[in-house]
C-alpha cells in the first residue's frame, strides 16, 4: 500500500502551485478591489478639479464581481490548510479513530456540495448568462456574475481531493516523517 | 407534517447534526440550505443566486477592506507604539501594565478591530513583559484577551459591518460611533477588576505620570491614530461612505507602514496580503452560505414563530432581554462570532426591536458584545486558545483567572441591554444618529 | 433549465399556489395593487388559484428576483417589476418606458398602456426568448428629483451630485442636466443625503416620503422626468401549472389590476404631496418641462435610436 501512496505523492508539487497561482489571483483581485473603490472616491471627490478623474457607473458592480471571485477562491484555499472553523469543542473526548472518520465524512460532504455547486452553477450561469447582463455595462453578461459558483464547487472539489487522499493516508502509513 | 414543518426541521436539524460531527461551519450551513430545498421541491439554482448577491453588497465590501488595513497596520509595527503610549497614559497606576494592557487594546483596536490580532499582537509583547514584572502569568493572559474585545466594539469594526448588513437598513456610521462608550465602559471596568487584583496581590507600578512622555508617545502613535481619525470623521463627516473610507484607509495605512514607521517593505506588504486572504477566506464564504441559509429561514417564516415561541414564554421585557442575551451567549460558546451574527440576527433581531422595544443599534452592540464574551469562553473560544498559546498557560488556568473579568464584562453587557443611551448618546451628539426604517 | 421540474404539477388537486413577489410593503401603491390582484385572481379562479405575496422584499430585490426566474429558478412564480428592469435581460422594448420626459402626463400613459401597443410591449419577453410573460401595466408615480439645498430649476443643478441606479439611461439623463451621477446603494441613501456624500436623488413621490428622506433632502423639485412605469411577469413554469381558465383568470384579473392601479395611484401620489407639503417640505414646481427635455436630449436620442419608429408610437399617444 506505501507503495501506492508514493506513486501519489508525486502530484503533490502540482497542488502546491495550484495553491499559490490561486493564491496570487486572490491577492490581485483584492488589490484591484482596493483600487477601484478608491478612484471612484477620487472621482467623485476631485472629478470637478481633474477633468480625467471620473466616478464612472461600472465601479460598484466591477468591485462585487471581483469580491466574489476573491471570496470562493479564497475558501478553497482554507480548505488546503484546513482552516475552516468547525466545532472542535468536544475532540478531546473523542477516540483518534472516530476524529479521522469523522473527518472524512465532512470532506466527502463538502466534496458533494463542491460537485453541487459545479453542476447545477454551471447550468444556471449558462442559462441566466445567455439572457442577462450587467446593469452598468450593457454590454458585459452576467454569467461573469454567477460564475464565481461553479469555480468555487470545482476548486472545492480539487482541494478536497487533496483533503481525502490525505486522510486516507493517514490510515495507513503512519507517522510519516 | 406539511412541507414547511418538514423544511425547517430539515434546516435546523441537518444544520446542527454537521455542526456536531465537525463539518466546516461555512458549508454545514451550504448543506443544510440545499437539503431545505430540496424538501421544499425549490430548484437549486437559487443557491448559486443566493452565494453571489450574498456576498454582492457594497456596504459589506468594508469588511475585507477594514481586515487588510488592520493587517497592515498590524505588520508595519504599530504595536510597540500603541504599547508605549498607553504607558505613558496609564502606566502610574497600580498594576500598572495590566491597565497598559487595557488601554493600549483600546487603541488598538480602533485600528484592527479583531480580537484575535489583538490577543497575538499585543499579547506577544505584553505578557512577557507583565511576567518579568512579576504579574502572574494566568493573570497576565486573562487581562489581554478579555481586554482585546474592546476592538469589536471601538470603530471602525468590522464585525459590526456585519451586523449593519444582516440586519438591513441600519447605517454603518451610527453603529461605528455608538460602539465608543459601551467599549469605554468595557476598560473601565477592566481596569477597576485589574486594580482591585493588583492591590491584592501587590503588583507594581510603572513610573510617574509626565505629561512630556505623553506627547511625545502621542507625536509617534499620530500616524497610526490617524487611519482611525480618517474613517470615522470621514464617515461620519460624509466625504465617503463606510466602504469607501475602507478603501481610502487600507492606502493610507500602506503608507504609513511602508514610509513613515518603515515597519513594511514592499515584500512585506505582498506577503501580509497573504494573512489577508487567509482571514478573508474564512469569513466571505461564511457570508455567502449563510445568505442562503437566512433565506431560507426568512422564507419559511423562521423568525416569525421564534418570535410567537419566545413571547409566548413571557410578556416582560426585562425577561425578554435578559433570555435574549443568554441565547447568545449559549451560542457564543459553542460557535464563532461571524456565523452567530449572520444566523441569530435575522431571527433574534425582530424580537429584540418588536417586543423588547430595543434600537437596533443598541441591539447591535449587544450582539457584539455576547460574541466577545463567547470568544474567551470554552469549548469554543478562538481569543481563549489564542491567549493561553500565546501567554504559554494552559486554558483551564487562564479561564480561572478570567472568571473575575466575565463578571466585569457581563456586569458591562446587562448595562448596554438596560441603558440604552450608552449606545445612542454619542451618536447622537455627534449629529451622526440615524433612525433605523426597515 | 428548470422547466422540467414542474410538468406533474398540473394534475394536481387542490388550489394551485403562485408566489408573488413585491419589493415593497403592503400598505405601498404597488403593495395595494398586489393586494388587489390576489383578491381578484382569487375570486376569477373561483379558488382554484392561490396568489401567496411576499412583500417588503422578503425574496431580494428585483433584480435578485428576476434573476431567480430568468435563470429558471421555481421559488417565485409571478413578479412587481419596474418596466425598465427587464432592460438588463434583453429587452429594448420596455427600456422606452423609462427614457425621460417621454410621458407628458398621466393620461398620456394610461392611453399607452391601455393601448394594443401595450399588450405588444408585455408580450416582449416571450419574443426575446425570456421564460417570462406580462401580466398587467401600472404605475407608482412621476420620479422627481430631491435635493439637500434648495434649488429653483433645471441651472441650479449644475456640479450637483446626483445618486441614480448605475444604468446608463439614468446616468446619461443626469450628465445631461450638468449634474454628475453617484453611485450608492439604496441601503445607505439616508445616511449619504445626510452627511452629503451626495447632494440630491431621485424617487416617486411615495417613497421620498416613506423612507424618510425628507428629513435629509428637503427640497422636492417635481420635474417628472420619468414615470414609474411598473408591471407584472409570470414565469412560463408558472404558466404552464395552469388549465386554461386559471389562465384567463390571471389575465382578466390583470385586466381589473391595472384599471385598480389607475385610479388609487394618482388620489395617493397627491395624497402625499399634500402631506409633503404640510409637512414643511419645499415642493418646486416645474411648469415648462420643454428645457429638461431639451436638456435630455442626447441620452433620449442615444437610447431610443434603434427603436425609434416604436418609440414616436408611444409619443404620438399623448
Ligand atoms: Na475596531
Ligand atoms: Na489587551
Amino acid at each position: 500500500m506505501p507503495k501506492f501512496f508514493e506513486t501519489m505523492d508525486k502530484i503533490r508539487p502540482a497542488y502546491d502551485w495550484a495553491y499559490k497561482i490561486v493564491l496570487f489571483i486572490c491577492k490581485l483581485l483584492l488589490i484591484a478591489d482596493i483600487l477601484i473603490t478608491s478612484y471612484a472616491v477620487a472621482g467623485r471627490l476631485l472629478g470637478q478639479y481633474i477633468p480625467f478623474l471620473t466616478d464612472p457607473a461600472w465601479t460598484e458592480e466591477v468591485v462585487l464581481t471581483c469580491m466574489s471571485y476573491m471570496a470562493v477562491l479564497s475558501a478553497a484555499l482554507s480548505i488546503r490548510r484546513g482552516a475552516h472553523i468547525r466545532m472542535t469543542a468536544f475532540d478531546r473526548y473523542i477516540p483518534k479513530t472516530a476524529l479521522a472518520v469523522l473527518d472524512i465524512i465532512a470532506d466527502i460532504a463538502v466534496l458533494a456540495l463542491g460537485l453541487i455547486m459545479l453542476i447545477v452553477g454551471w447550468r444556471y450561469t449558462s442559462t441566466l448568462g445567455s439572457r442577462g447582463f450587467y446593469v452598468s455595462l450593457p454590454w458585459l453578461s452576467r454569467f461573469w456574475m454567477y460564475l464565481p459558483v461553479p469555480v468555487a464547487g470545482l476548486a472545492m472539489i480539487v482541494f478536497e481531493l487533496e483533503a481525502i487522499y490525505n486522510h486516507i493516508k493517514a490510515f495507513f502509513v503512519k507517522e510519516e516523517k | 407534517m406539511d412541507t414547511q414543518s418538514l423544511a425547517i426541521l430539515v434546516l435546523l436539524g441537518s444544520f446542527f447534526v454537521m455542526i456536531f460531527l465537525r463539518f466546516p461551519i461555512a458549508y454545514a450551513v451550504g448543506l443544510s440550505s440545499v437539503f431545505c430545498m430540496l424538501v421544499q421541491g425549490n430548484s437549486l439554482n437559487d443557491v448559486c443566486r443566493l452565494m453571489v448577491k450574498g456576498i454582492s453588497s457594497f456596504s459589506l465590501m468594508a469588511v475585507p477592506f477594514f481586515i487588510t488595513m488592520g493587517v497592515l497596520m498590524g505588520s508595519g509595527g504599530i504595536s510597540d507604539k500603541l504599547i508605549a503610549l498607553a504607558n505613558s497614559c496609564v502606566g502610574w497606576m497600580r498594576g500598572g501594565l495590566a491597565q497598559v494592557n487595557v488601554v493600549a487594546s483600546y487603541f488598538f483596536g480602533g485600528i484592527s478591530g479583531s480580537a484575535s490580532a489583538d490577543t497575538a499582537s499585543l499579547g506577544s509583547i505584553l505578557i512577557p513583559m507583565m511576567v518579568d514584572e512579576g504579574y502572574d502569568a494566568d493573570f497576565s493572559t486573562a487581562v489581554t484577551i478579555t481586554s482585546s474585545c474592546e476592538g469589536l466594539l471601538v470603530p471602525p469594526s468590522h464585525n459590526m459591518v456585519i451586523y449593519a448588513t444582516t440586519a438591513g437598513g441600519i447605517s454603518v456610521g451610527s453603529l461605528f460611533l455608538a460602539g465608543y462608550l459601551p467599549a469605554a465602559l468595557l476598560a473601565a471596568s477592566l481596569m477597576i477588576g485589574s486594580y482591585i487584583i493588583s492591590v491584592k496581590r501587590g503588583y507594581p507600578k510603572g513610573e510617574k505620570f509626565s505629561l512630556k512622555k505623553f506627547i511625545i508617545q502621542l507625536g509617534k502613535s499620530i500616524w497610526a491614530l490617524a487611519a482611525v481619525i480618517i474613517v470615522v470623521v470621514g464617515v461620519v463627516g460624509g466625504l465617503f461612505t463606510a466602504t469607501e473610507s475602507a478603501a481610502i484607509a487600507v492606502i493610507y495605512s500602506l503608507i504609513v507602514s511602508v514610509f513613515i514607521y518603515k515597519g513594511l517593505n514592499w515584500k512585506g506588504v505582498w506577503k501580509a496580503l497573504e494573512e489577508c486572504i487567509n482571514t478573508l477566506s474564512i469569513v466571505l464564504i461564511l457570508i455567502a452560505t449563510s445568505s442562503v441559509f437566512g433565506y431560507c429561514l426568512t422564507t419559511l417564516h423562521v423568525p416569525d414563530m421564534a418570535a410567537a415561541a419566545i413571547t409566548s414564554l413571557t410578556s416582560n421585557k426585562i425577561v425578554l432581554i435578559l433570555l435574549l442575551n443568554l441565547i447568545l451567549l449559549v451560542l457564543g460558546c459553542i460557535m464563532d462570532m461571524a456565523p452567530i451574527i449572520l444566523i441569530a440576527t435575522p431571527i433574534l433581531l425582530p424580537i429584540a426591536t418588536g417586543i423588547c422595544g430595543l434600537d437596533p443599534i443598541q441591539f447591535g452592540i449587544m450582539v457584539v458584545l455576547n460574541c466577545g464574551i463567547g470568544l474567551l469562553t470554552p469549548p469554543v473560544g478562538a481569543v481563549l486558545f489564542i491567549g493561553s498559546a500565546v501567554g504559554k498557560t494552559p486554558m483551564e488556568k487562564v479561564v480561572k483567572a478570567t472568571l473575575p473579568f466575565y463578571g466585569c464584562m457581563i456586569l458591562c453587557l446587562l448595562l448596554v441591554s438596560f441603558i440604552p443611551q450608552i449606545s445612542l448618546i454619542i451618536p447622537k451628539l455627534l449629529g451622526g444618529y440615524i433612525p433605523t426604517n426597515f | 433549465n428548470g422547466s422540467n421540474e414542474s410538468t406533474g404539477a398540473a394534475k394536481q388537486s387542490g388550489p394551485v399556489k403562485l408566489v408573488y413577489a413585491e419589493v415593497n410593503p403592503l400598505d405601498s401603491i404597488v403593495g395595494m395593487t398586489a393586494q388587489y390582484f390576489k383578491e381578484q385572481v382569487e375570486r376569477l379562479s373561483n379558488g382554484s388559484v392561490i396568489i401567496d405575496i411576499q412583500a417588503a422584499g422578503v425574496l431580494g430585490s428585483e433584480n435578485d428576483v428576476l434573476d431567480s426566474m430568468v435563470g429558471g429558478g421555481t421559488s417565485v412564480d409571478i413578479s412587481r417589476i419596474s418596466a425598465f428592469a427587464l432592460t438588463s435581460y434583453g429587452a429594448q422594448k420596455s427600456k422606452l418606458l423609462s427614457i425621460p420626459f417621454t410621458f407628458e402626463s398621466r393620461e398620456h400613459f394610461w392611453n399607452f398602456a391601455n393601448s394594443d401597443l401595450a399588450s405588444e410591449f408585455l408580450n416582449e419577453p416571450q419574443e426575446i426568448g425570456l421564460p417570462l410573460r406580462g401580466i398587467f401595466y401600472g404605475e407608482e408615480g412621476f420620479r422627481h428629483f430631491f435635493t439637500v439645498k434648495p434649488v429653483k430649476g433645471i441651472a441650479d443643478f449644475k456640479g450637483l451630485k446626483i445618486r441614480v441606479s448605475n444604468d446608463p439611461v439614468m446616468n446619461g439623463m443626469v450628465q445631461g442636466l450638468g449634474a454628475s451621477p453617484t453611485v450608492v446603494s439604496f441601503g445607505e441613501l439616508y445616511s449619504a443625503l445626510q452627511t452629503g456624500v451626495v447632494d440630491g436623488a431621485e424617487q416617486p413621490i411615495a417613497n421620498y416620503r416613506s423612507n424618510a428622506f425628507p428629513e435629509v433632502a428637503n427640497t422636492l423639485i417635481l420635474d417628472g422626468h420619468t414615470l414609474g412605469a411598473i408591471q407584472a411577469v409570470i414565469t412560463d413554469t408558472a404558466w404552464n401549472k395552469l388549465n386554461d381558465e386559471q389562465r384567463a383568470a390571471i389575465m382578466e384579473a390583470g385586466r381589473l389590476t391595472q384599471a385598480y392601479n389607475a385610479q388609487i395611484s394618482e388620489a395617493k401620489e397627491n395624497e402625499v404631496l399634500d402631506l409633503l407639503k404640510a409637512e414643511g417640505c419645499n415642493v418646486v414646481e416645474v411648469t415648462d418641462k420643454s428645457a429638461w427635455a431639451k436638456a435630455c436630449e442626447k441620452v433620449i436620442t442615444e437610447q431610443t435610436k434603434s427603436n425609434a419608429a416604436l418609440y414616436q408610437k408611444i409619443k404620438d399617444l399623448k
